[in-house]
């Protein structure tokens, strides 16, 4: 029976609200009724363990699958023949195919030879040296009986799991899956399906080698089986490995709390000792290994070496209302008064989460504090920030305004929290501003549940109270005094850097079980006698006391007391900057999913507009040849290089002629096609149409970078392409500056011009209509006698309302397999015009790229027309770039000659999140010095890109820049060319162009089958 | 003519001869002037208004499972003969209710039973709920429930509920008290647990017309609250 579906629109039921509390999770405490009878088979058990019962071994027969049919199908026949029944337990359901087993014997091999590499390497730990004493070397003799003899037993466990050919499936409720192909399998002869009996218990394995099996109870935790099963709790980690197939990681200890899920009836517990130190990459193949088992009681009990059965778990105790031992929540980072991740004014040593961004202001007298900081790594935090010193004048010659101070920090995460050891990071504030609170530290924490404590050691303003020497000794027993260099200022200063005395500080900080509410108490290591430009205050109490309350998820308010006699209010915004995406609901209907071929040739102009309507791709031809159809297409690779891959297959498989086979697109630019993927096109439709027959993800389409020509026939008339485009929009030009206005902008109407020329010839350019900005109040330091080849920015956005930003003509070129060139000549940016090139050796698929580049520029005049002033200059550099195996943080030195005819070298470095979303940060040094380059020592910066994809609802390849440099200055600058062979060019030749896509939306707005393990979640 | 001004002008007119513009679609979009969602309902169908959070998503009937021995009797309004309907093999009147982005809705006597696609799912509920007529006889009832609850593999979660016979309620999330005169209302007190394991007690309303329920007040979860209101079949002139 078929189901009947309307032909409406309408929104998705679960509407999820715009913010959403983060939940507390608590432990569920269940009656467990001790109704068994335990016996126990193992000679190692320290537990006696009583009233257990053998759980029944209750499985349905296996069921060979004759006829190709959907699960739905088979199980809906199944009910209406009467074999169902209410005992069935479908989470546990196994759909083997030959494919799946096969690929499992080849795991199953390597998973047991990795067991013996490991018992080899016990071997190692344990080897008996001749100069030792007899009672130790019978010490190391007992030590490695009992390793052999647990690794047997683990060996022996692995021989009764043998492979099951199992796939993973979503649930398989059959009449939803009937609505859901794509998760409803197609069950083929030779498939096997099996329906186990719903289970009443779990099984732990202990890294000894026993299996443990105990009573499922509604609302425990890993935690509570591995505590019935196991004397001692000596783990951090466990793995459960859920009846559906899913592996999740849980956590044991006090330190690594998290809010965890359930096993399920059936389900495996591996809980290694960490004594065992079995390593994670070996429990993470087990763990995958036991999910593809099935229900944990699939095999009899007593089948394995050692086991016992075990009486239900223990209930927990109830908790305090301070829930002090609740262990089912999650931690959750705050910024400080400076913006690092810490208390009120000191620092922890805890990370916010990759790709984290957060923007704070915090007012304690007499300063007002404005941070921005990234989280671009793991184990990197940095940002920078304003400090505005509220009872000093910045300058009364130059604005009414307080002093205002720049400064950068950054924050090492050096070592990991474990058992016994806590996370320990270091950092530096103030690192290249003035150096007016310029500070070192040290510091350690460690968390029991909902309680984190911090313990460091500060240098410099931080550490002002002082009162413990410095622990290097020697030269850094004394500290420079810093009070920084008002007038230029950032430099890095090395000789101040961890000197000097300090002073210990540290805190607590609770997380309260009331939502979303933090208290923090610290003891302060500045005494606040020695702040800059001759401040001290009065401190009544080196204890500081405040609290962090969340009412949004994005929004964190700080309250405190500090010196105990001054009021500290912040307020916090914040994002996970890698999980920006947005619903594409203006995009156009993707066209449904043909099965059925066609048998007509199509209109080909239709095709190649479909494709360009649904991706925003440009269709340069179509060629056909016998089964092959190749897609010449281009601008494919912004901002995610294959998400639109599949919109443009449905509407190449809508129309292709049903004897093509093979599809390919051809990604060209730069002149030239630069990758091509070949997919086949039965194994595409297959992958859209139902699940996969094996748990390994498929790969219909391959890429490759030959220099193959495009054969077969021409199916455009290219000539019918619009060649002139004119596109209206609006543009935003923003910087953040210092005493003037924070925020300098210029809002306009733009006006993008592309014209495409014969040979590849292209004429781009836009027009400006200021609407309106602050550029008025923008304070440029002319002390400089570099030429001001950037700090008359004023001029060049007060002085016309309607100005050409850049008018060029263009032309790009692949030389060779590996050489391209560029050549433009015109307006090229706002300030410069004049002419240039550029030549660029890089491997496709290679890290690393080498590109040399030459201009003859001259400068424009401030009314941004067709006229230039005298100044003229050549520059021009050779740049290296390199795709860092570190997190995949791409790198570039650039070393010439810059605009205002200063020689130096360019350091960038920047981590590209999945979404596209890029954090930059860069600093020029050129042979300028200091004194003579102004404010700032040097040019320096970071730079957020976000894919304007990330919050529109419509597609879109553009891309929104946020920068922040400290000063407008005029050494160490840059042409803005308006051609980049590395970036935009030839992308495609990226190794890392294809894993760029839209994040998954974060798995409270997800159906739990597509809910990613926070492990498996990829930045 | 003042060259913003003019600016702004130029701008709106060329902005549409632009075929695509992302941050345009994306105003039209957030301010609802190109919302192309339309219910176009299909004559033949029957509907389920349901809303949640102040949203609206219309559902439609795929099957309807009747009691053996019951067949036809089991329904009172608008009981079509439709190839929706097939036998159960228990005593309940089951419907299964799709939405378009293929979530589902298993009812039993009017009761959410099992919720599929959604992001709090119940994969089975254990035992039946208690009979409306013996509620009706008895005044109140008090029961057991117990379902497998996703995410968090939440399996054999029990709920205790009394359920009751109420007067008609002074207020409905969506429904005029005035179309539901004849109703007979029950009224679910439930304590449960919210994911976080934390006590969770909440009401359901239940209107019962004709031996139907016509229009209730559920939870899915604590953040997923419907109100499910029977429409019916759509008729084709209506269409």
């Amino acid at each position: 029976m078929k189901c009947l579906l309307p032909n409406f629109e309408s929104e998705k039921l679960n509407i999820f609200p715009l913010f959403n509390n983060s939940y507390l999770t608590k432990f569920f405490l269940v009656v467990c009724v001790v109704t068994h009878l335990d016996v126990t088979h193992s000679e190692e058990s320290s537990k006696l363990n009583l009233n257990s019962t053998p759980s029944t071994l209750s499985r349905t027969s296996i069921n060979e699958i004759a006829t190709s049919k959907r699960l739905s199908q088979w199980l809906l026949e199944r009910e209406s023949a009467g074999q169902d029944s209410e005992d069935d337990y479908l989470l546990g359901l196994i759909w083997s195919t030959p494919e799946e087993l096969l690929q499992q014997q080849q795991k199953y091999a390597s998973l047991k030879t990795r067991l013996t590499q490991l018992v080899k390497l016990k071997s190692w730990e344990n080897t008996v040296s001749s100069r030792v004493s007899q009672e130790r070397i019978d010490e190391l003799n007992a030590r490695q009986r009992r390793v052999n003899q647990n690794f047997q037993n683990l060996n022996l466990i692995l021989e009764q799991l043998q492979p099951t050919g199992k796939v993973k499936t979503d649930s398989a409720n059959a009449r939803w899956l009937e609505v859901n192909p794509t998760r409803d399998p197609v069950l083929k002869p030779g498939d096997k399906i099996e329906i186990p009996k719903r289970p009443t218990t779990i099984r732990v394995i202990s890294s000894e080698g026993q299996v443990c099996e105990t009573p499922h109870k509604s609302g425990f935790y890993a935690l509570d089986y591995v505590k019935a099963c196991q004397s001692e709790l000596n783990g951090a980690w466990a793995w459960i490995a859920e009846p559906d197939g899913r592996v999740i990681k849980a956590v044991l200890s006090m330190w690594n709390t998290s809010s965890q899920k359930e096993p399920a009836p059936g389900a495996w517990i591996w809980a290694p000792n960490w004594l065992s130190k079995i390593p994670e990459e070996f429990s993470d193949n087990l763990a995958e290994w036991l999910a593809t088992q099935g229900t944990s009681n699939r095999i009899p009990l007593e089948r394995f070496p050692s086991y016992i059965r075990q009486v239900s778990p223990e209930l927990n105790k109830p908790l305090s209302p301070f829930k002090l031992s609740d262990r089912q929540f999650d931690p959750r980072p705050t910024a400080s008064d400076w913006g690092y991740t810490g208390l009120l004014q000191t620092p922890t040593a805890r990370m916010r989460g990759v790709g984290a961004f957060s923007s704070n202001i915090a007012t304690v007298s007499p300063y007002t504090i404005w941070n921005n900081f990234f989280q671009p790594l793991s184990w990197f935090e940095g940002g920078f920030r304003y400090t505005s010193i509220n009872n000093r004048d910045y300058d009364p010659g130059v604005t009414t305004s307080t002093y205002k101070d720049k400064s950068i920090d950054f924050k090492v995460l050096a070592v990991d929290e474990s058992d016994f050891i806590p996370a320990l990071a270091v950092g530096v504030k103030d690192l290249a501003g003035t150096g007016l609170f310029s500070s070192e530290y040290l510091v350690a924490n460690k968390r029991i549940n909902r309680l984190d404590f911090s313990l460091g050691l500060a240098l410099g303003n931080m550490g002002a109270r002082g009162g413990v020497p410095n622990p290097l000794g020697g030269r850094f027993r004394e500290r420079a005094i810093d009070n920084g260099d008002a007038s230029t200022g950032g430099t890095f200063n090395p000789r101040v850097w961890f000197h000097g005395p300090g002073s210990v500080f540290g805190g607590v900080e609770y997380a309260t079980p009331i939502n979303n509410l933090i208290l923090k108490a610290e003891y302060d290591g500045n005494n606040y006698q020695h702040e800059p430009l001759g401040n001290s205050f009065v401190q009544k109490s080196p204890i500081n006391l405040g609290l962090v309350y969340s009412p949004l998820r994005f929004v964190d308010l700080s309250l405190g007391i500090e010196r105990g006699n001054t009021v500290e209010f912040g307020i916090t915004l914040h994002t996970d900057l890698s999980s920006l995406s947005m619903p594409k609901l203006s995009d156009a209907p993707a066209p449904p999913l043909n099965i059925a071929r066609s048998n007509q040739e199509p209109t080909w102009r239709k095709t190649a507009l479909d494709i360009q309507d649904q991706t925003q791709w440009r269709v340069n031809q179509i060629y056909k040849d016998n089964d092959t159809l190749s897609v010449d297409v281009s601008k494919t690779a912004a901002p995610y290089a294959g998400s639109f891959k599949d919109k443009a297959l449905a509407v190449i498989n809508r129309d292709a002629p049903a004897d093509i086979s093979t599809i390919k697109i051809a990604h060209s630019d730069a002149g030239s096609v630069l990758a091509t993927e070949t997919i086949n096109r039965d194994q595409w439709v297959s992958s859209k149409t139902q699940p996969q027959r094996t748990n390994k993800t498929a790969e219909f389409d391959q890429v490759s970078y030959d220099l193959i020509p495009q054969r077969g026939e021409p199916k455009l008339d290219t000539s019918a392409y619009p060649k002139f485009k004119l596109e209206p929009g609006l543009d935003l030009i923003e910087q953040l500056d210092g005493p003037g206005d924070f925020l300098i902008y210029q809002f306009s109407a733009a006006l993008h011009l592309n014209i495409e020329l014969p040979y590849d010839f292209q004429i781009k350019g836009m027009e400006r209509a200021r609407l309106f900005n602050n550029y008025d109040k923008v304070i440029v330091f002319q002390n400089s006698s570099l030429p001001h080849v950037r700090s008359d920015i004023d001029y060049y956005y007060n002085t016309s309302e309607l100005t050409l930003a850049n008018l060029n003509l263009v032309k790009t070129k692949r030389l060779s397999d590996s050489w391209y060139v560029a050549g433009y000549t015109g307006i090229l940016e706002e300030m410069f015009g004049g002419v240039g090139g550029e030549l660029m050796y890089r491997r496709p698929g290679s890290v690393l790229a080498t590109s040399l580049d030459l201009n003859r520029v001259y400068q424009r005049s401030y009314r941004q027309d067709f006229n230039f002033q005298n100044y003229r200059v050549t520059t021009g550099h050779l740049t290296q770039h390199w795709i860092t195996p570190l997190d995949g943080v791409e790198t570039s030195l650039s070393v010439g000659h810059y605009l205002a005819g200063d020689v130096g070298a360019t350091f960038a470095a920047t981590k590209t999140f999945k979404n596209g979303v890029a954090m930059k940060a860069y600093f020029t040094r050129t042979n300028v010095p200091y004194p003579v380059f102004g404010e700032g020592s040097f040019d320096k910066g970071i730079m957020i890109s976000v894919p304007f994809d990330a919050f529109l609802t419509r597609s879109s390849a553009d891309t929104a820049y946020f920068g922040w440099s400290p000063i407008v200055a005029n050494g160490g600058q840059m042409l803005h060319k308006p051609v980049d062979l590395y970036k935009e060019e030839t992308r495609w030749l990226s190794p890392e162009v294809r894993k760029y896509a839209p994040p998954k939306p974060p798995n409270d707005e997800l159906a739990p089958d597509d809910q990613i393990e926070a492990k498996d979640r990829s930045h | 003519m003042n060259i913003r001004i003019f600016s702004l002008c130029i701008l709106g007119l060329l902005q549409g001869c632009n075929s695509v513009n992302p941050v345009w679609d994306t105003f039209k979009t957030a301010t609802g002037i190109s919302d192309r969602r339309g219910e176009n309902l299909t004559p033949g169908i029957e509907y389920l208004q349901v809303k949640v959070n102040g949203h609206q998503v219309m559902m439609a009937l795929g099957y309807r499972t009747f009691p053996r021995s019951n067949k036809g009797v089991a329904s009172g309004i608008n009981q079509p003969e439709l190839n929706t309907q097939i036998y159960s093999k228990d005593q309940f009147t089951h419907e299964y209710w799709y939405s378009s982005q293929k979530e589902m809705l298993e009812l039993v006597d009017g009761r959410i039973y099992s919720a599929m696609g959604m992001t709090t799912e119940w994969r089975k509920s254990n035992n039946p709920p208690p009979n409306w007529d013996s509620i009706l006889r008895d005044q109140v009832t008090f029961w057991t429930r117990s379902r497998d609850l996703m995410p968090g593999y939440r399996y054999g979660f029990t709920d205790e509920i009394q359920t009751r016979l109420i007067s008609a309620p002074t207020h409905l999330k969506d429904a005029s008290l005035d179309t539901l005169n004849n109703a007979t209302w029950f009224e679910d007190s439930i304590s449960s647990k919210d994911k976080d394991n934390l006590a969770w007690s909440y009401k359901q309303l239940f209107a019962r017309v004709s031996g139907k329920i016509v229009y209730s007040e559920q939870c899915i979860a604590s953040d997923l609250c419907l109100s499910l209101k029977y429409i019916g079949m759509i008729s084709k002139d209506k269409s």
